[in-house]
């Protein structure tokens, strides 16, 4: 009986608790403000695990094609240079005034530096980026590419982005042109 | 029950954050087409081109496929060229 009061006496807090965000306007959309660290944690670690949990079982054709490079390579530069960069390139106004910040993937990220490293975690990396590419995620700014553009072509990317860290400015330039 | 508390006061907090997501504008700077730059492949060195490296082998295609248009273009002026020029040999002939 206990239990079940407590548990009301909750919910009802719960209620009130996320009238009074959605209601007040408390809350703080700018995306100039960062979240706080308890938060930014907790985002994290949602987006982490959901993408984690999704991308699993998904099957990773071989990447290590010059055809697959390139198709991904001219898409890359025309729809995701802007936010996410390319060799030789600090920061773009996408990629400073997004909230969460979209990854550069023209350096080794410290974070998944260590995934790279045997070949398991490299395709564990690869299922999360197809999975990410192609559904998007949520409340940021990163679209979800699949409504548009079949597998073939975000595996591509997924291929292009792999590369990405060790390409030149000047390999970078041939391989995403269009003639 | 602490674990009741904990998931209700986690769900309270999702439920915050969810008010507070941002949908962000993606228009994206349009970039202007531009042809690839093969004047770096001429300079690379050739000992690397004997691995099998995919990176290599897609810039391998795509200067190749430039070179053959190239190719392909100069070979068209000269014939037009030499067209003209047979024609205004005739021409002298008459
Ligand atoms: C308008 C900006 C924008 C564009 C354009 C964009 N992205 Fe993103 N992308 C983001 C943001 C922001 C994130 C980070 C989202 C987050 O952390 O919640 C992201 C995340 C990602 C991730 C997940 C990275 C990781 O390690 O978790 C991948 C993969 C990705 N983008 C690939 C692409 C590809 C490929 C394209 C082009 C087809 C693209 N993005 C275009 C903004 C963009």
């Amino acid at each position: 009986m206990n239990i079940i009061k407590t548990l009301l006496v909750l919910a009802i807090i719960a209620v009130i608790g996320a009238g009074t965000m959605i209601y007040s306007g408390i809350v703080n959309v700018a995306a100039d403000e960062p979240h706080s660290a308890m938060v930014y944690w907790m985002l994290e670690q949602t987006r982490e695990n959901s993408i984690a949990k999704a991308s699993k079982d998904i099957k990773v054709p071989n990447l290590e094609d010059a055809d697959l490079l390139l198709s991904g390579g001219a898409d890359y530069n025309f729809m995701c240079a802007s936010c996410h960069l390319q060799p030789g390139q600090k920061e773009s106004d996408m990629s400073v005034g997004l909230y969460p910040s979209p990854p550069n993937f023209a350096v080794e990220n410290d974070e998944h530096s260590h995934e790279s490293n045997n070949n398991e975690d490299k395709s564990a990396e690869a299922k999360k980026h197809f999975w990410v590419i192609k559904h998007g995620i949520k409340a940021s700014g990163m679209p979800a590419w699949g409504k548009t553009h079949d597998d073939k072509r975000i595996w591509a990317m997924v291929a292009f982005i792999q590369k990405l860290p060790e390409l030149t400015p000047e390999q970078y330039q041939i391989l995403t042109a269009v003639e | 029950m602490k674990n009741v508390s904990k998931i209700l006061l986690t769900s309270i907090l999702t439920v915050g954050i969810a008010a507070t997501a941002t949908a962000h504008d993606a228009k994206m700077h349009m970039k202007k087409p531009q042809k690839a730059d093969c004047t770096v492949m001429d300079k690379m060195d050739k000992d690397k081109m004997m691995k099998k490296d995919p990176v290599l082998m897609a810039m391998m295609k795509k200067c190749m496929k430039q070179k053959m248009g190239k190719m392909k273009l100069q070979h068209k002026e000269m014939s037009e060229k030499h067209n003209h020029n047979e024609g205004a040999e005739e021409g002298q002939h008459h």
